[in-house]
C-alpha cells in the first residue's frame, strides 16, 4: 500500500477485472465461464438427476453436490491432481451456499450437481467458484430464491480492502470471502482467516457486500446478455 | 408490478402479493412475488397469478403422457418393472425418480394371460406415462408401443425381427415379445 493506492495499482474498494459469460458448454445443462482478475473459472451443472448410489437420495428434497476442483496446471507449482483437505472443505461450504438459495424441495430422490474447475488461479478462487456456479444454476433453470454472489475482503497494511490478490492474500493480515443473496443480503457463506478488530471487520463485511453487490449486475448482464434476445418456446 | 414480457432472473420482484399471487417460477416473500428462474414475466388472468416463463432449459420431471423409453429390470406375474432411461423429444437427464412399472392389464390391448412371451429382463420398451404419483405407472397398449429392442435369452445377443416373432441372429433362437412397429429402427424421439 502507497498513498492508498494498493500494488496492483487499485483503489482498496475496487474489484479486479471480470469478465462472465454463460452457456458456454454444450453437453451441461447449464454453464458458465469466468475470469476474474488472474482466476479462470469453468461452471457446470447437471440435473436435477437421479441421486446414486441411492442411499443417498433424500425423499424430501434434492441435494447439493458441488465440487471444487483446482487442475494441475492452475498454480505455479503443479498441484497434484484429486481432491485434498482444502479443496473437499471448498466443495462442501459451496455446497451449502448454494443450498441455501435452490428450491431443492422441488426434486425430491434427484441431486443437482455443480462442478467447479478452476483453471488458473490467482486469489479468492472460491468467491470466484460461487459465482460462476450461480450463473451456471440460473442458465440450467433450476428455480432459485435468489442470484447467490461472492466476493471476498481482508486487511493488508492496516488497511481493509476488496477482493485480495494473490500477493495481497499471502503477505496480509487477514482475508474474508463472504457469499450473499443480494436480494436480502443474506450471508449465505463467510470464513475468515488471519485476525481482524470487531471494527474492522464490520468495515471488511460491509466493504466485501459492496463488493458483491457490483459482481452481481455483472452476472446479471452475462445472462441477460445470453437470453435476451431469446423467444419462448 | 412491472410490465409483462420483461426478461427477469431469479430474484427479480415481479409483484406484491396484493396484486397476484406467486404462478409458476415464483415464489412469495414478505409480501412480494419474486421470479425464481430466468424467463419472461407473464400473468394468468384465470388465476391472477404470475408466471415466469422459462427461456433457459428446464429440469426434466415426468409428465402424465409423456412417451417413455425404458429398461425392464424385473418381470414378476403381474407387473414390469422398468428403469426410464429417456423422455421422448428430451435432452435432460429425469429429475428424480426413474422406476416404473407395466401392470398385465396395461400391456396390451388383447388380454394377457401371461407376461411370458411379452417382456423380458433387459428389454428396451417404448411405454406412455399414464400416472406419476405415488408411483409411477406406464402402459404399452397401441401398436407404437411394446419392445424397441430385446436380447436373446440364450446368447444375449440382439434379437432380429422376423414377421411377427424375433430370430437370434447367432443362436437362431425364437422368441415371442409384444413388439412396437418400429422395433429394431432405434428411434429414441418418437413422441406418441
Amino acid at each position: 500500500m502507497k498513498d492508498g493506492i494498493r500494488i496492483d495499482g487499485r483503489k482498496p474498494d475496487e474489484l479486479r477485472p471480470i469478465k462472465i459469460e454463460a452457456g458456454v458448454l454444450y453437453r451441461a445443462d447449464g454453464s458458465c465461464y469466468l475470469e476474474w482478475g488472474g482466476n479462470k473459472i469453468m461452471a457446470a451443472v447437471y440435473g436435477p438427476r437421479e441421486a446414486m448410489p441411492r442411499h443417498i437420495q433424500d425423499p424430501t428434497k434434492a441435494i447439493v453436490n458441488a465440487r471444487y476442483n483446482m487442475v494441475p496446471f492452475s498454480v505455479e507449482d503443479r498441484k497434484r491432481p484429486g481432491p485434498d483437505r482444502r479443496s473437499v472443505e471448498i466443495s462442501k461450504v459451496t455446497s451449502e451456499a448454494l443450498e441455501g438459495v435452490i428450491f431443492t424441495e422441488l426434486f425430491p430422490r434427484a441431486t443437482i450437481d455443480v462442478c467447479i474447475e478452476v483453471l488458473d488461479a490467482e486469489a479468492g478462487t472460491r468467491c470466484a467458484g460461487i459465482t460462476a456456479a450461480a450463473v451456471a444454476l440460473a442458465d440450467a433453470g433450476i428455480p432459485m430464491r435468489d442470484l447467490p454472489v461472492a466476493c471476498a475482503a481482508g486487511k493488508v497494511d492496516g488497511t481493509v480492502v476488496l477482493d485480495l490478490t494473490s500477493d495481497e492474500d499471502k503477505e496480509g493480515d487477514a482475508d474474508l470471502p463472504i457469499a450473499i443473496a443480494p436480494r436480502t443480503e443474506e450471508i449465505l457463506l463467510m470464513q475468515m482467516d488471519g485476525h481482524m478488530t470487531p471494527a474492522e471487520f464490520d468495515e471488511a463485511v460491509e466493504l466485501a457486500i459492496k463488493g458483491c453487490r457490483e459482481v452481481s449486475k455483472l452476472q446479471r448482464e452475462a445472462l441477460m446478455n445470453k437470453y435476451k434476445t431469446f423467444e419462448v418456446e | 408490478m412491472i410490465e409483462e414480457g420483461t426478461t427477469v432472473l431469479p430474484g427479480d420482484k415481479v409483484a406484491v402479493s396484493e396484486e397476484l399471487k406467486a404462478g409458476k417460477s415464483t415464489y412469495e416473500e414478505n409480501g412480494e412475488i419474486i421470479a425464481a428462474v430466468v424467463g419472461k414475466f407473464r400473468v394468468n388472468r384465470e388465476e391472477m397469478s404470475a408466471e415466469v416463463e422459462p427461456l433457459s432449459s428446464t429440469p426434466l420431471l415426468l409428465h402424465i403422457g409423456d412417451t417413455a423409453i425404458g429398461e425392464v429390470k424385473q418381470v414378476t406375474e403381474a407387473m414390469v418393472i422398468l428403469k426410464i432411461i429417456h423422455i421422448a423429444g428430451k435432452h435432460r437427464q429425469v429429475a428424480g425418480e426413474r422406476d416404473a412399472a407395466i401392470h398385465i392389464s396395461n400391456v396390451s390391448d388383447e388380454f394377457v394371460e401371461s407376461l411370458k412371451g411379452k417382456y423380458r429382463i433387459g428389454d428396451i420398451l417404448r411405454g406412455k406415462i399414464i400416472r406419476v404419483e405415488p408411483a409411477i405407472q406406464m402402459s404399452t397398449r397401441g401398436k407404437e408401443f411394446g419392445v424397441i429392442k430385446a436380447y436373446c435369452t440364450n446368447c444375449r445377443s440382439p434379437l432380429v425381427k422376423k414377421g411377427e416373432i424375433l430370430e437370434c441372429p447367432s443362436c437362431g433362437r425364437v422368441e415371442e415379445r409384444k413388439i412396437a412397429d418400429d422395433y429394431g429402427a432405434g428411434d429414441l424421439d418418437r413422441v406418441i
